[in-house]
């Protein structure tokens, strides 16, 4: 069952990420909080990680990191709220908040540079200045 | 060792069967009835291989028709609440539209698999040139779609 109180919250982090309030990474650039939660198996031979290195970010407010991950091989994401001490965290998960939770991933998605719309971006731009 | 007599029985009643018209008859009906047989097991085994699929198909269907319909329906509230009408939205709601195709593919009917074309070619413009409009009529339409249960067949 969803509850109000975090759609709302998940509706503020749109509202504020929209602003550039909030400052989103990609969740892989943050080694230590991803070890510790557990989401990177690191062997002498390999190293992997257990989500979608491309559709999952994360953002600091105060000590507080927000991070939305998309699992591999899903997709179907979830917003974890992860204090610094790593302990009483809330999962947002796509049951209850899917919708919500894939309009702040195109949200955030945005926010970062994409090789394959530079490409069209940069073939369009010659018919853009012709016309 | 058989003796000569035996041999010579045996040849006798082989010369016997390939002479008679009746055995003929009976290896001709045996070879024609196997034909038909053979084909009718491919048939039904063929049927039964497209039973399976599509219930095993289903039994996926069921379990994710619920992600897929908060996917279209998050896609469609970007389009119309946060006016993201780039291409990288287009792409997204692509790889998605996709995604429901391929895992879903036996259980579309061909007027599915018709708009699905139409969608994909709107998807698939530039998004100085797609009709968002369409493109979110489609998405509800699909995330419609997956408010019904699949049910599974029995043969």
């Amino acid at each position: 069952m969803a509850d109000n109180r975090y759609i709302e919250f998940i509706e503020l982090l749109i509202d504020q990420t929209k602003a550039n309030e909030l400052k989103w990474s990609y969740l892989d650039e943050n080694k230590e909080l991803v070890r510790r939660m557990g989401w990177y198996n690191e062997t002498v031979v390999f190293s992997e990680y257990f989500f979608n290195e491309e559709r999952s970010f994360f953002c600091k407010i105060g000590d507080m990191n927000i991070v939305l991950l998309t699992p591999n091989n899903d997709i179907s994401s979830a917003l974890y709220v992860i204090p610094y001490t790593f302990r009483n965290i809330v999962v947002l998960d796509f049951k209850n908040y899917g919708e919500i939770l894939t309009r702040l991933a195109n949200i955030v998605v945005a926010r970062f540079p994409n090789a394959d719309i530079f490409i069209t971006d940069f073939i369009r731009k010659p018919e853009r200045e012709a016309s | 060792m058989p003796s000569a007599d035996q041999i010579n029985f045996f040849a006798a009643f082989i010369n016997h069967i390939a002479e008679s018209k009746l055995w003929q008859a009976l290896a001709i009906f045996a070879s024609l009835a196997s034909l038909v047989f053979s084909t009718y097991i491919s048939v039904k085994a063929y049927k039964i291989n497209r039973i399976i699929k599509f219930n095993e198909t289903a039994r996926l269907y069921n379990a994710r028709r619920y992600t897929y319909f908060k996917i279209f329906r998050g896609h469609r509230t970007s389009i119309l609440k946060d006016d993201l009408k780039t291409d990288l939205i287009l792409k997204n709601i692509l790889e998605d539209v996709e995604g429901y195709a391929f895992e879903f593919k036996p259980l579309l009917g061909y007027f599915d698999i018709f708009h699905l074309y139409l969608f994909k070619r709107q998807l698939k413009k530039d998004a100085t040139k797609a009709d968002f409009n369409i493109i979110c009529n489609y998405l509800a339409r699909f995330s419609g779609k997956t408010r019904r249960r699949e049910d599974e067949k029995n043969g």
